[in-house]
């Protein structure tokens, strides 16, 4: 028999998941929002740009937008100047990361805090701390407007994160796993490769995620290195499109949300390991 | 027969492993973090610029200039209330947002990806975005501003040296509240459920058990992303250089981007290299706390 201060407790539950709700509805609305607007102004002539009042969605889309940004930009070839980047960048890092990150957490040897505690602290060095002292070295060597610089640079700046969080994540595996295959007969990188990465795959993909975002959207060291236009990764594209005088926002518009889909894509791919394998790893420590 | 020793480090030959593995990080972290750092020290002692052949070492004169010019006061100044306001902000707000969605319930999945979309936009586009929502007559922001009766006349987010900065912490909190949300999350979950049922069994309220249980046990958590994120925003730079350029006049200037322009625009790039340095000596602080707690999780 249901008694009344628990009827009430019951409503006061149900209450607070309504509210619950809506919260995190109004959060979100209001975190998407500015991609959404984003979105809307892709598809907007330049009219109801700048409009009364403002609408989401245009009265009167158009893709021209797109079409400029295909036609009279030089948006592929930084698509695929950026995709080398971006994915040289993963590649590296994720292989570095978890070399590292398997050292640092399985094997015990002097100096195993102090490596990680200075991997940890690399992440702190201001941007322009690192981007003077390597352009000046690439100067130099006249490899300043070079892909690979860029390249070689983004992997270390994400790798005191990644290798965080991959050794964070295994950590947390017991090391009877690996050890069960050596007995075996298989070595350490073997068991590494054979029993501990398919387990750690939502860290991995976590890393990826991280690593890549870095190189896709860097704009700093890129835009100080690449000075021929040939080299430009997209970020540094659209950031002489945006310092332009009277800049055409539905192209800018149109160009960003190009430069956002490829994120958004490995996101949703991934984003199911993302908390998990963020929870596991860096977090904890 | 294999060693089996799991973590343990018997025998130099494991040792060896451990350290061949590391060796293309080290390689890395030479080339790329440790060499350039000593050599961005030893140009702020010179008066390095590409563009005059010679260099002759002033030493500390570069400091000296610094702390005397005014606009390097306006920037740090800036820079702190940028750092100071964004982090608190985003803790806040974030822990609020954590604790609603450690809740179980249908369709968190959803809202948890939903809410990581602010971090996955390139700063760039962002920045962009938020400039053309906050175009004082047609931009949405007003819009809805004055919809709500908040404000009466337009207001120029972008152009008004008073409210230039805020503008852009806004735009940077947006982009860096999922990753506070996300971590302390992460951290909330870790907690186990036992200690709530055990207080609540015991007849604490809501508030006891936040204060009591929640905040003690994130506490390593919060503390460990408190600093990490206080230093990335303290770094920052995409968002004022597309945004507004530090503009109008220094108004909306951050010290990275003010490196940036001394090294880049006006080539003094030993000048820039003090300035960089004095970036790096106003993190010690916070990178001392933040190595020391990482040290103690350590071990």
């Amino acid at each position: 028999m249901l008694s009344f201060t628990r009827l009430g407790q019951r409503l006061r539950r149900k209450l607070c998941l309504v509210l619950t709700y809506i919260a995190l509805t109004i959060v979100v609305v209001l975190l998407a929002s500015p991609f959404v607007w984003m979105l809307g102004g892709s598809f907007k002539k330049l009219t109801e740009m700048f409009a009364l009042p403002p609408r989401i969605i245009p009265l009167d889309p158009t893709m021209d937008n797109y079409g400029i940004v295909f036609y009279e930009t030089a948006f592929v070839r930084c698509f695929f100047n950026s995709f080398q980047v971006a994915g040289l960048t993963v590649l590296f890092s994720v292989i570095i990361a978890t070399l590292s990150a398997y050292s640092l957490s399985r094997f015990r040897f002097k100096g195993n805090p102090e490596v990680c505690v200075a991997v940890v602290a690399a992440q702190m060095i201001p941007g322009i701390v690192r981007i003077i002292p390597l352009f000046v070295m690439l100067h130099r060597f006249h490899l300043t407007d070079s892909l690979w610089g860029v390249i070689v640079s983004y992997t270390t700046f994400s790798l005191p994160f990644c290798t965080w969080m991959l050794k964070g994540y295994f950590d947390s595996i017991p090391p009877e796993l690996e050890q069960a295959a050596m007995v075996d007969g298989c070595t350490e990188l073997g068991a590494l490769r054979r029993v501990l990465l398919p387990v750690c795959a939502p860290a991995i993909a976590a890393v990826s995620l991280f690593a890549f975002i870095v190189a896709w959207n860097e704009l700093m060291l890129a835009r100080a290195l690449l000075s021929s236009e040939e080299k430009y990764t997209l970020a540094v594209h659209l950031s002489h499109f945006a310092a332009d005088e009277a800049p055409y926002w539905g192209m800018l518009m149109a160009f960003s949300v190009l430069i956002t889909i490829p994120s958004l894509v490995f996101f949703a791919y991934l984003q199911k390991y993302i908390v998990t394998g963020l929870t596991g790893g860096a977090i904890k420590g | 027969m294999r060693e089996t020793s799991g973590r343990g480090g018997l025998g130099s030959r494991r040792t060896w492993l451990a350290i061949k593995l590391l060796i293309p990080l080290f390689i890395c972290y030479a080339a790329v973090v440790a060499y350039p750092s000593l050599k961005v020290i030893q140009m702020s002692l010179t008066d390095y610029s590409p563009i005059y052949p010679k260099t002759s070492y002033i030493w500390l004169e570069n400091f000296q200039r610094l702390v005397s010019e005014t606009i390097f006061h306006k920037v740090m100044l800036n820079t702190f209330i940028w750092t100071g306001g964004v982090v608190i902000a985003e803790f806040v707000f974030g822990f609020a947002v954590a604790l609603l969605l450690n809740q179980q319930f249908k369709g968190r999945g959803v809202y948890r990806t939903l809410i990581l979309i602010p971090w996955v936009v390139p700063p760039i586009c962002a920045a962009l975005t938020f400039n053309l929502m906050y175009d004082p007559f047609y931009g949405p922001v007003n819009w809805f501003l004055r919809t709500i009766h908040v404000i009466d006349k337009p207001v120029a987010w972008l152009s008004d040296t008073h409210l230039v900065l805020f503008a852009c912490m806004l735009m940077r909190f947006w982009r860096g509240v999922p990753f506070v949300i996300i971590t302390l999350l992460a951290g909330l979950q870790a907690i186990p459920h036992n200690l709530y049922e055990v207080a609540r069994i015991d007849g604490a309220s809501w508030d006891k058990r936040l204060f009591y249980i929640t905040l003690p046990q994130i506490r390593p958590v919060a503390i460990v992303a408190l600093l990490l994120v206080t230093i990335w925003t303290f770094n920052a730079f995409a968002e004022v250089f597309v945004l507004t350029e530090g503009g109008p006049g220094y108004s909306s200037m951050l010290i990275s981007l003010y490196g940036f322009k001394t090294a880049f625009i006006f080539y003094k790039l030993g000048y820039a290299a003090a300035i960089g340095v004095s970036m790096f000596l106003v993190l010690l602080v916070p990178v001392y706390l933040y190595l020391k707690q990482i040290r103690k999780q350590i071990s």
